[in-house]
């Protein structure tokens, strides 16, 4: 606790610093009436505020048993932005959540785990939890400037991670959460510079967070990467260590994008940490256990992009390649159970828009480069998705169905949706969450936790 | 000729004038036709730039009504670098799409597709975007793209029925059937302002030849542009009904190519 108020603290202390920083250049600043050939107006020092957020909630019933309630998730989302003088805009978002299925089912879950899922005040740290998002932004004649907690968005691939990696993700409700929802925000100085159709932007992420993995017990523990001792062998493994917070240990990213013969393009490098620790094993002849110490290391990854529009068809293409990844073998000469080994991660894929219904095909490959027999993760991952989207009755009936298959491991997920609009600012949903496959497969883990759910979200 | 039949003449004179001005009517309208006059309804002065907000009202047949209020920034560049024109849209609500843009830029070469990107708050992200089919509805609206302004005039044949009094003024009415045979109208009929070339309304049929929509404008001049005011579209199968109304309409107020960019769509009306 003591330890993410301070993470905190130094969050905005270098934003602070930054802005402090900054300042003096908001001369240059392009206040918003200047294209219009206005001269720019004495403004309070916060001004044109503006108020918006959600309410929903979202209840979900196990079909398999145990049959129960696996989610009542209430949400409570509030943004707030307001002009800062004429230079300057803040972001502010708060959430708060709460979920009684936490309360209602006490023996399912162990403590940890109701704590940390019950609400965002009962998590361990509640001020993390409720404020996402806080940023300035600072336009600039050429560029653009954004400091403090906030999201990166990149890539072009739909539901999947294979550029848009510079925000840890929250697994906590595995991967049924939209993005927006489940990246982790993180503090950070970002500036997009632009020159005719392209932008240069840069990042720097002072201080490395990782992936929220489902904690041990709840309803989405990841069990198909668990290790399986030899018999009669323990197992003890120990909490990831984080690399400390210093200049050393920051992340940087860069990113080129833009239009090249009606072409979006984007290239990208990252200097930054895996999101997923190594696990380091190592036999304890005492304890006669097996010792896996959790440790994250560097993952350089170059990456690149692609979409353009042809009629009803829109290609899209996403490219990343990784450099030295630290992967778990079952080679016995391995130092601690580990070789590094880089990757290539792929997808190509295309929009197709047919009257009101919207098509969206993808195929995805993961392959390790001059793989070894013996890491436990197959060296070529192949998946394919669909997602077909339909707006009907003027934009107010939604019906969605996403499907993905991935035959390398035999899993697959479909997840059927509808959505009504039912005012300009009520909607109600329903859908189903369907897994299948192997136990040790990405989907087949979850193959018992099929759910049905409805959603009720009311905007303001 | 007795006093008589000449007081008889002198009688019918206004009468006969009358038949005469009648009969020649049509002959003096058959000097222009249908297709000038669409012609010149397409080539009304629009200036080089505007700018405007529109409140879309959707009204269900139970009379529930929805409202999507945008801001609509577009600009005319006459064939400078390829361009026909660009146009950006926010959508300022409901609520769940505040903060959506639609940046379009449309080229000369008839042949080649618009460039689309849409950003998406909910996803934080400009994706780009097919160049919507002509026939499809714009944002749940009872209106097409064509119906907004973007078919050309070379896709009908247009043949000018007759003209007749509409409101204050008398219009030309003209018939319009596409060429193209898997069009969604089987045919439009036009009501076109003989004076200032302004369509007043448009009564369309579907393939099947069914009476399928009304669209009633009226229009406002700004700074010698005319736009519009408000369009009302009713769909008598369905009974829904759009209505757009548009308001502070600037022209030419010299907006900037940088107006125009992917960096828009992300910062929001900003510029």
């Amino acid at each position: 606790m003591q330890k993410t108020t301070a993470d905190l603290f130094k969050g905005l202390l270098t934003v602070s610093l930054l802005i402090c920083m900054l300042l003096p250049m908001a001369d240059h600043v392009l206040a918003a009436d200047e294209a219009a050939g206005e001269d720019p107006v004495e403004t309070a020092f916060f001004s044109g505020g503006a108020v918006n957020g959600y309410f929903e909630n979202q209840t979900a019933y196990r079909a398999n048993s145990p049959n129960r309630f696996s989610q009542v998730r209430n949400r409570l989302q509030v943004e707030l932005r307001s002009n800062v003088r004429e230079w300057g805009r803040l972001f502010l978002q708060l959430r708060g959540d709460y979920d009684p299925v936490y309360d209602l089912y006490t023996d399912d879950f162990p403590k940890t785990v109701r704590d940390e899922y019950r609400s965002s005040l009962s998590a361990e740290n509640p001020l993390k939890e409720t404020v996402r998002e806080i940023y300035l932004d600072i336009p600039l004649d050429t560029m653009d400037i954004r400091l403090g907690r906030q999201q990166v968005v990149w890539g072009e691939a739909i539901g999947l991670r294979i550029t848009d990696v510079v925000n840890p993700q929250d697994y906590r409700n595995f991967i049924l959460d939209d993005f927006v929802d489940s990246r982790i925000p993180m503090w950070m100085a970002r500036l997009n510079y632009y020159v005719d159709d392209w932008t240069l932007e840069l990042l720097w992420i002072p201080q490395f967070e990782p992936d929220r993995e489902a904690l041990a017990g709840s309803t989405w523990e990841w069990t198909f990467n668990r290790i399986e001792p030899p018999a009669g062998m323990t197992v003890r493994i120990f909490d990831p260590e984080k690399p400390d917070a210093n200049l050393e240990n920051s992340e940087t990213g860069m990113r080129l994008s833009g239009l090249l013969a009606g072409w979006n393009l984007s290239l990208s490098y990252l200097n930054v940490w895996d999101d997923m620790p190594a696990r380091h094993v190592t036999f304890n002849p005492r304890t006669f256990s097996l010792d896996v110490s959790q440790k994250y290391h560097r993952l350089p990854l170059w990456g690149f992009t692609f979409a353009n529009a042809f009629g009803s068809f829109v290609p899209r293409g996403e490219f990343s390649y990784a450099r030295g990844k630290y992967y778990s073998t079952a080679d016995p000469s391995a130092v601690e159970g580990l070789v590094r080994k880089d990757y290539l991660h792929t997808m190509v894929g295309t929009d197709y828009s047919l009257a009101d219904f919207l098509f969206t095909f993808q195929v995805v490959q993961k392959i390790i480069l001059d793989p070894d027999e013996a890491i436990y993760e197959e060296s070529v991952q192949t998946s394919y998705s669909v997602w077909i989207q339909a707006n009907l009755l003027h934009e107010t009936l939604k019906p969605e169905l996403l499907a993905i298959f991935s035959p390398s491991d035999e899993g697959w997920m479909v997840r059927p949706r509808v959505a009504y609009a039912a005012t300009d600012t009520i909607t109600l949903s329903a859908g189903a969450d369907l897994f299948s496959g192997p136990p040790r497969s990405f989907f087949g883990q979850f193959d018992t936790n099929d759910q049905v759910y409805v959603k009720f979200k009311t905007s303001f | 000729m007795t006093n008589q039949t000449r007081g008889s003449i002198i009688h019918l004179l206004p009468g006969i004038i009358c038949f005469l001005i009648w009969m020649a009517a049509p002959v003096l309208a058959a000097e222009i036709s249908g297709l000038d006059i669409m012609k010149k309804v397409d080539q009304l002065e629009d200036g080089d730039d505007q700018s405007s907000r529109a409140v879309y009202t959707l009204i269900n047949r139970r009379g529930q009504q929805r409202v999507r209020n945008t801001v609509r920034f577009w600009k005319d560049y006459n064939g400078r670098e390829g361009f026909d024109s660009k146009m950006i849209t926010f959508f300022e609500s409901p609520p769940d799409v505040k903060g959506t843009a639609f940046l379009s830029w449309s080229y000369m070469d008839e042949d080649r597709d618009d460039d689309q990107w849409l950003f998406l708050p909910a996803l934080r992200k400009v994706r780009r975007i097919a160049a919507g089919n002509k026939d499809d509805y714009f944002m749940g609206t009872d209106f097409t793209y064509d119906d907004m302004g973007d078919r050309k005039v070379e896709e009908d044949t247009h043949t000018l029925l007759k003209s007749e009094p509409c409101g204050t003024d008398e219009c030309y009415v003209v018939e319009s059937v596409p060429k193209r045979k898997r069009d969604m109208y089987s045919k439009k009929i036009t009501w076109v302002d003989s004076k200032r070339w302004l369509i007043q309304k448009v009564d369309f049929y579907d393939r099947k030849g069914r009476f399928l929509k009304t669209l009633t404008m009226v229009w406002q001049e700004v700074k010698g542009i005319w736009t519009w005011k408000r369009g009302e579209m009713k769909n008598h199968l369905s009974q829904h009904s759009t209505v757009i109304d548009v308001q502070e309409v600037k022209v030419n107020t010299g907006l900037e190519d940088r107006v125009f960019i992917e960096r828009t769509l992300k910062r929001g009306m900003t510029f």
